[in-house]
């Protein structure tokens, strides 16, 4: 037994008007950049009453939402309004989770956790990646820990995700880039992962489709409308996947590269050709079967595809050249390997995988990916 | 071949554990001891039994005639024809928990922290022969 869950999806151009149709007291949680850049706006001109907790920061700690509750809690909104990428909606399920069941500890929420929500929540994505939208999970920071934590319960599902290409236009070109390749990740690691099932591997071979045809033209251009809004509807399908199925070995390794503070799909999407390659020994069918769908001969030229779109999105292929983009040394990269290694193998995401990797594969694929080296081993 | 929750099989399992390389690593920092219950399908008495789990070791286990003497840090419980299907990689330890079929209590914060080494205990069960 298992099951497939989706929020009720309004997508294309438009369907911000979804919102007219609710009443009441509106909660918008959100950041401040987006608050000044009058993105939030497009939303709250929908709106007859409002309130805006702006405070969430990148990679979202657990702290942020129990701020948020306690403004919840003030204002007593009917809905719950969760505008932003993956760190606002994450934040915004938290806030519904909690604020309908206070007596609940967010870091203690399981999968098997009995919770009820009664609070409408709806999630408005302005970037194309993260799939929070659509997905049952949350990733907080534990920041005396410094890594993420990803909580998956069916409760923390929303109940509607609008999914306007509107949103998006504004998207600086490098966002859409990291974005596009989180969502990518999130495709392929579903199909491979041991959760996966008949109701998710349609879904991701689609994501994968629109994002191999559209991510680049999303990318060089902004003003591309088709292209913009197909990649926005596949990050969503892809997180509907990993709702389902869950994240695999790319995500296991960038999750765990957030202790350098880079892009999460920069880690996760540089991380995917390495990964494919090791857990090829596991999963060499998958990938074939998933190449056919898209046109390519087999999981080799899926990885080389995959190089290819990286690159056509200005991108490095390899960790050393993204890491000293962001001005983190091989001296730091190496330093920290140890902590790398073993944040990887407690990350969540290892037990959804077909066999779970021993450490020792965990650093080499960590050291080849650096390298960017071919994964031989 | 050790019958299913029997103290040879039990004194398997415990082996089995000591002797993994992975378990080790993955439970490093895990202090938590377990009351494991097998529930009949139909007629019949539960099957008790307590494994004590400390740093990546199982420092002891037994065959346990009546829980009320245990006070274990977590109990992990399912009916016999789900244990079956779990050791027989048939169901997803975390997939069974969700829907249902396997009930767990305790410090759920413990059990997400760990949920590697979670994994890692049900694979170990595979490497116990056992006889239903």
């Amino acid at each position: 037994m298992w099951w497939f869950s989706s929020p009720k999806i309004i997508f294309g151009e438009d369907s911000l008007e979804f919102l007219e149709k609710f009443d009441g007291k509106a909660l918008i949680v959100t950041d401040e950049n987006l608050l000044k850049a009058k993105v939030v706006e497009k939303v709250t001109e929908k709106l007859n009453e409002y309130d805006v907790f702006d405070k969430v920061e990148i990679d979202p700690s657990f702290e942020v939402v129990k701020k948020a509750v306690e403004h919840a809690k003030r204002y007593k909104p009917d809905f719950i309004v969760g505008v932003g990428g993956g760190s606002s909606l994450d934040v915004a399920k938290g806030v519904r989770l909690v604020y309908d069941n206070p007596d609940v500890v967010l870091e203690e929420v399981t999968p098997w956790t009995e919770l009820k929500v009664k609070t409408e929540l709806i999630l408005i994505p302005t970037a194309s990646g993260s799939g929070s939208e659509a997905s049952n999970a949350i990733v907080l920071t534990k920041r005396d820990e410094n890594r993420k934590i990803a909580s998956i319960n069916p409760a923390i599902m929303a109940d509607y995700a609008i999914v306007d290409p509107e949103m998006v236009k504004s998207l600086p070109s490098k966002v859409a880039a990291f974005t596009g390749l989180d969502a990518l990740s999130h495709a392929i690691d579903a199909y491979v992962s041991a959760w996966k099932n008949d109701f998710t591997d349609g879904i991701c071979i689609q994501a994968c489709k629109l994002l191999f045809k559209y991510l680049h033209r999303a990318y060089k251009n902004r003003k591309d409308e088709k292209a913009v809004e197909k990649v926005h509807n596949a990050a969503t399908l892809a997180g509907l996947a990993i709702g389902s199925s869950q994240a695999g070995l790319s995500h296991t390794i960038g999750h765990s590269l957030s202790i350098f503070h880079i892009p999460h799909g920069f880690a996760c999407g540089i991380a995917l050709p390495y990964t494919i390659q090791y857990y090829s020994k596991f999963a060499k069918e998958y990938y074939d079967e998933l190449a056919y769908h898209l046109g390519f001969q087999d999981v080799n030229e899926l990885v080389v595809k995959i190089k290819d779109l990286i690159r056509s999105l200005d991108t490095p292929t390899n960790f050393k050249e993204l890491l000293k983009d962001y001005n983190i040394t091989e001296k730091q990269f190496l330093d920290n390997l140890d902590t790398l290694v073993y944040n990887a193998s407690m990350d969540n995401t290892i037990v959804t995988l077909l066999e779970i990797p021993s450490e020792d594969d965990i650093r080499k694929l960590f050291i080849y990916a650096y390298e960017g080296k071919d994964v031989d081993f | 071949m050790p019958k299913f929750f029997s103290q040879e099989w039990i004194g398997e399992y415990v082996k089995a554990i000591n002797e993994s390389e992975d378990y080790e690593k993955a439970a490093k920092g895990w202090e938590g001891d377990f009351l494991f219950v097998v529930e009949p399908d139909e007629e019949g008495e539960p099957l008790y039994a307590y494994i004590d789990l400390y740093h990546g070791k199982a420092r002891k286990g037994f065959v346990v005639k009546d829980p009320s003497q245990i006070n274990a840090a977590f109990e992990f419980r399912g009916k016999l024809s789900n244990w079956k299907k779990l050791l027989k990689g048939e169901i997803d330890p975390i997939k069974g928990l969700i829907t249902g079929k396997f009930k767990l209590k305790g410090s759920m914060a413990m059990v997400m922290r760990y949920a590697k080494a979670a994994k890692v205990l049900v694979d170990l069960t595979k490497k116990v022969e056992t006889e239903w």
